[in-house]
């Protein structure tokens, strides 16, 4: 990166072309920033699309693809226009991620369609038509869910449908018998392409969990998340080694039951490969119909592995707190134990007897719990299978549609009439996601983040990305501060918490404890567990999983918002690795500021013919080019402090001219000897031209390129300030200096340690100090820019003072302590920025 | 009519017609109007629709614009030539101020562009049934 300034060549210009060149420049990098935010409103829209609040079809999701494409485009020929096509390859990842998204919008199966295997680590919810249900529900339940699942990996559609075609097994099916079938697949040959990434999965998992497992393999139809899924007993404990093999009998089994009509014909297969959990107890939990239950019941039946005769029942409510309504449990010995560790007779923590049931209650609510987390996902009840090894929680294994739901329709349940009965606690804010959910209220700290309890309802003041593991426990959300755009708000559409941003008083109005239902929806929380309006929540206008325009939705989602290129100073920050659009924009935005951080190697030379001197009251001299609606007055003339109108100059100029800068310097020297020998120091410098001693601000209305030469160090200050957060930066650096090099180190180490309390990421090199500060409130920056303004003056020859470690310190509080005594402390203040 | 939303009443409710060629729309608004004490029909093909609103007399239609066969401007003018009260409303996904404006002149109580809220139309029905309600005192 180059540095304003290095280049001491003389560069003069007498042509008005070259100031158009840098208005040209400044422009594109508006254009740039104004495409940014147009994008970021459309991506922010097809966000919120998806949490169920917006009724869009087809049409919406076709429009939007080709607007975000078109607005991606001219944000890449943008930075290629100020950078001499200097990322002309980023043409290429923009027409990738193009072709992509075209693909899903005419059905196609994305860029994964090729991919034979995939670990379930890589499974979102929109991969179902590839992966199948079980996978992306087991992949959920780790990933999202804080439930436990198995590891494991899926052949997808691709593998499955090449093994058929290979062997020609669609053929072969038609012209043979049932007990033919399991010959036919044991006897055709796995191509070589996907018997490599079966065993290349399969050496992961491995690798992951240890040599010794013992694996599940399942053959399963991609029939979307809604379908009957057909009962096809997998193949359990099966040695790594006859993974192969067991696929192809899975297979078998399934083709069987297609052949035999149990399956709907032309539902394609997916095998999936699990770990094999240890367990000693399994069960089902279902959902059951009863009268007087207007949610219907769970049943869970639970019976030692192995002995399937052996099964006990419970019957718990659908509604937290998971009531026990009716328990079958068998009679058995007191002294032997039910398993492992384990007897009837054994000690509770509260010093009662366990009893003799298979299950105890705090089991059986975790399996509930597991249940309604599943039933929240996906949209609609599921029955899950389960087992308990050794962990005190279950470990689900599958989820399948719940089939015994009576269906009524909403008149019938009579939602708003069973709700209306309910005291609303609290209303009002912005819908984030849609739903119904019950529990007890716990308000999310600091402290409790991470053991958030499961099934609760958090309530919070703010909408901080922090609480995301919250959201992995919590039932619903309630902020009192937030909005439907913003980290925790995808996190929660994404899974599919009922959630509520700007709920005034919600803290007040929801205390500790208090049992409520959350209607996002409606945005309301009633007082209590509301039954009937839970139970209407299948017949709700809702946006389901396995709606196609949400699959869909989802998918375009997974090429369009995801942001990976976080870190603009990552050696992994390249436009190689823009796999989105917000990647891409947000790639093409920080090039942009890079681009434009240069724009004062071209303004050297300008500023001799078109910048006017700044009347400061300070010892600087400062000359200002204005691009446009930086300054009031027009004209030769010196412009006032007070005719500034650039937002962001305006405060750093303020903050140059503040006496605590400028009149108490550390220094023992005076501000008369400073600037004679900052003239001298340049004037005697070879080659250096007129205006070499002079410092140049370019500004325009929202923003700032502030050259500074102090001495021996120079001072680079880039800003822009506008209303939109997420675009407003600043970028400061600092080089050089007078003094030794030791001196010169503890100069910006002060700087360091100052910048870093105003929450700027700095790094240091040698003695150039590069510090950035992003996505920062308006009033902020002002407070920020002001302080830089101070610092600027503060620092001038303060190497030549810092003649031991031990000065940092001592200047870093005398710093603070003159900033304080102006009030301008801002610690503490609530934050949210991704540096 | 809209005393009888929500509130249980044995007054008639407000008949609405729903027609748009992109299920979703359907599937989603349908259960929405129930719940808010609405009767609702269906329709995702202009036809059935058209030959439907020839049959029986609805308070209110909902309308996509731009549909195979029968699109919603030919709908609006049939609606209104048989039942000049019943409010329209046109939804579309393919909004220009030409349409907007073509509609409100054919008699359109409102135009609203898609993506909308749920929230939003059912605030659109509720000022169509003040209006009638008014327009009847």
């Amino acid at each position: 990166m180059r540095l304003p300034f290095f280049n001491f060549k003389p560069k003069r210009s007498n042509s008005p072309r070259e100031l158009e060149s840098v208005r040209s420049l400044f422009l594109k990098f508006q254009r740039i920033q104004k495409l940014n935010t147009k994008m970021l409103e459309l991506m922010a829209e097809m966000e919120r699309a998806l949490g169920g609040e917006y009724i869009f079809d087809r049409a919406f999701l076709e429009s939007s693809v080709r607007d975000l494409s078109g607005l991606t485009y001219q944000v890449v020929y943008s930075l290629n226009a100020m950078s001499h096509n200097a990322y002309v390859d980023l043409y290429d990842r923009f027409q990738s991620i193009k072709g992509t998204l075209e693909d899903i919008l005419h059905g196609g199966l994305g860029p994964f369609a090729a991919s034979l295997a995939l670990p379930f680590s890589s499974l979102g919810w929109e991969m179902e038509p590839l992966a199948g249900v079980l996978g992306v529900c087991l992949s959920a339940a780790r990933d999202q869910l804080d439930i436990l699942a198995p590891d494991g990996f899926v052949i997808t559609v691709t593998g499955c449908r090449g093994f058929f075609e290979a062997n020609g097994l669609d053929e072969k099916l038609k012209a043979c018998g049932p007990s033919e079938v399991e010959r036919l697949f044991r006897e055709a040959a796995i191509p070589t392409e996907l018997y490599e990434a079966v065993d290349r999965e399969l050496k992961a998992l491995l690798s992951r969990r240890g040599d010794s497992i013992r694996l599940t393999v399942r053959a399963c139809a991609a029939g979307g998340y809604g379908a009957a899924q057909p009962e096809i007993a997998g193949l359990a404990n099966v040695e790594p080694k006859g993974v192969h093999a067991a696929c192809k009998s899975a297979l078998a089994e399934y083709a069987a039951k297609a052949a035999a009509g149990e399956i709907v014909e032309g539902t394609l297969a997916v095998v999936a490969v699990h770990e094999t959990i240890a367990a000693h107890v399994a069960g089902v939990a279902e959902v059951q119909a009863r009268p007087g239950f207007p949610m219907g019941l769970f049943d869970i039946a639970a019976a030692p592995v192995g002995d399937p005769e052996k099964a006990e029942h419970f019957l718990l409510r659908r509604a937290y707190p998971f009531d026990l309504v009716e328990s079958e449990v068998l009679p058995k010995a007191v002294d032997k134990p039910l398993y492992p560790g384990v007897k009837p007779l054994s000690r509770g923590p509260s010093c009662l007897y366990r009893g003799s049931a298979l299950l105890g209650p705090r089991f059986l609510h975790a399996i509930a719990q597991c249940s309604v987390a599943f039933e929240r996902a996906l949209g609609y009840p599921q029955d899950l299978y389960w087992v308990r090894g050794d962990s005190d929680r279950p470990v689900i294994v599958d989820v399948r549609p719940a089939k015994l739901l009576v269906e009524e329709s909403p008149e019938e349940a009579g939602a708003d009439e069973g709700s209306s009965s309910f005291e609303i606690l609290a209303s009002g804010g912005e819908t984030v996601q849609t739903g119904v959910s019950a529990g007890r209220v716990v308000h999310a700290t600091d402290d409790n983040i991470e053991n958030f309890p499961y099934g609760a309802v958090a309530v919070s003041h703010l909408a901080a990305p922090r609480f995301s593991p919250v959201l992995r426990r919590a039932s619903a959300l309630v902020t009192e501060v937030g909005t439907a755009v913003g980290h925790l708000a995808t996190i929660a559409r994404e899974l599919r918490i009922p959630a509520i941003f700007g709920v005034k008083g919600a803290l007040e109005k929801l205390p500790e404890g208090v049992e409520v239902t959350v209607d996002a929806g409606e945005r309301k929380v009633l007082k209590g567990i509301a039954e009937p309006l839970l139970a209407s929540q299948p017949h709700d206008a809702e946006l389901h999983v396995g709606d196609p325009e949400y699959i869909t939705l989802r998918r375009l989602l997974r090429w369009i918002m995801p942001l990976q290129l976080v870190n603009a100073d990552a050696s992994d920050f390249s436009l190689e690795n823009c796999r989105t659009y917000h990647d891409i924009i947000h790639f093409a935005h920080e090039r942009s500021v890079e681009e434009l951080l240069h724009i004062q190697d071209a303004g050297r030379g300008l500023a001799s013919l078109y910048a006017r001197k700044l009347e400061l009251d300070a010892p600087i001299e400062l000359y200002v080019l204005d691009l446009g609606g930086g300054a009031r007055t027009a004209g030769d003339g010196a412009i006032p402090l007070e005719d500034v109108t650039s937002e962001p100059f305006l405060p750093f100029a303020r903050g140059l001219t503040l006496k605590s800068a400028w009149s108490e310097g550390p220094v023992a020297i005076s501000i008369k000897d400073i600037f004679s020998s900052i003239d001298r120091t340049f004037g005697t410098t070879p080659g250096q031209n007129e205006f070499a001693g002079r410092s140049h601000a370019i500004i325009a209305k929202n923003y700032m390129n502030v050259g500074l030469r102090l001495g021996y160090h120079f001072t680079v200050v880039d800003s822009y300030l506008g209303s939109n957060l997420n675009q407003n930066y600043i970028y400061f650096r600092f080089v050089g200096g007078f003094a030794d090099e030791r001196r010169r180190r503890r100069r910006v180490e002060f700087i360091r340690s100052i910048l870093e309390e105003m929450h700027f990421k700095v790094t240091l090199t040698g003695d150039l100090a590069v510090a950035k500060l992003k996505i920062v409130e308006k009033e902020e920056m002002v407070e920020m820019l002001t302080r830089l303004g101070e610092l600027t003056g503060f620092t001038r020859q303060l190497d030549v003072s810092m003649t031991s470690e031990e000065a940092i310190e001592r200047f870093t509080k005398l710093f603070r302590e003159r900033s304080a005594s102006r009030g301008a402390h801002s610690d503490g203040k609530e934050r949210s920025r991704g540096l | 009519m809209s005393d009888a939303i929500g509130s249980g009443s044995n007054t008639r409710k407000t008949q609405i017609l729903i027609l748009d060629d992109e299920p979703i729309v359907c599937k989603r608004l349908k259960p929405a109007f129930q719940k808010a004490g609405y009767e609702v029909e269906t329709f995702i093909d202009s036809a059935t629709a058209m030959a439907r609103i020839e049959e029986k007399r609805f308070d209110v239609v909902i309308t996509d614009l731009k549909m195979q066969g029968i699109d919603g401007m030919k709908l609006l003018d049939r609606v209104k030539e048989i039942a000049p009260s019943t409010g329209v409303i046109v939804i579309t996904g393919f909004a220009t101020p030409e349409t907007a404006k073509e509609s409100f002149h054919k008699g359109a109580f409102d135009f609203v562009a898609k993506p909308f809220k749920l929230s939003d139309i059912l605030d659109v029905v509720r000022k169509l049934e003040a209006r009638n309600k008014a327009g009847a005192a």
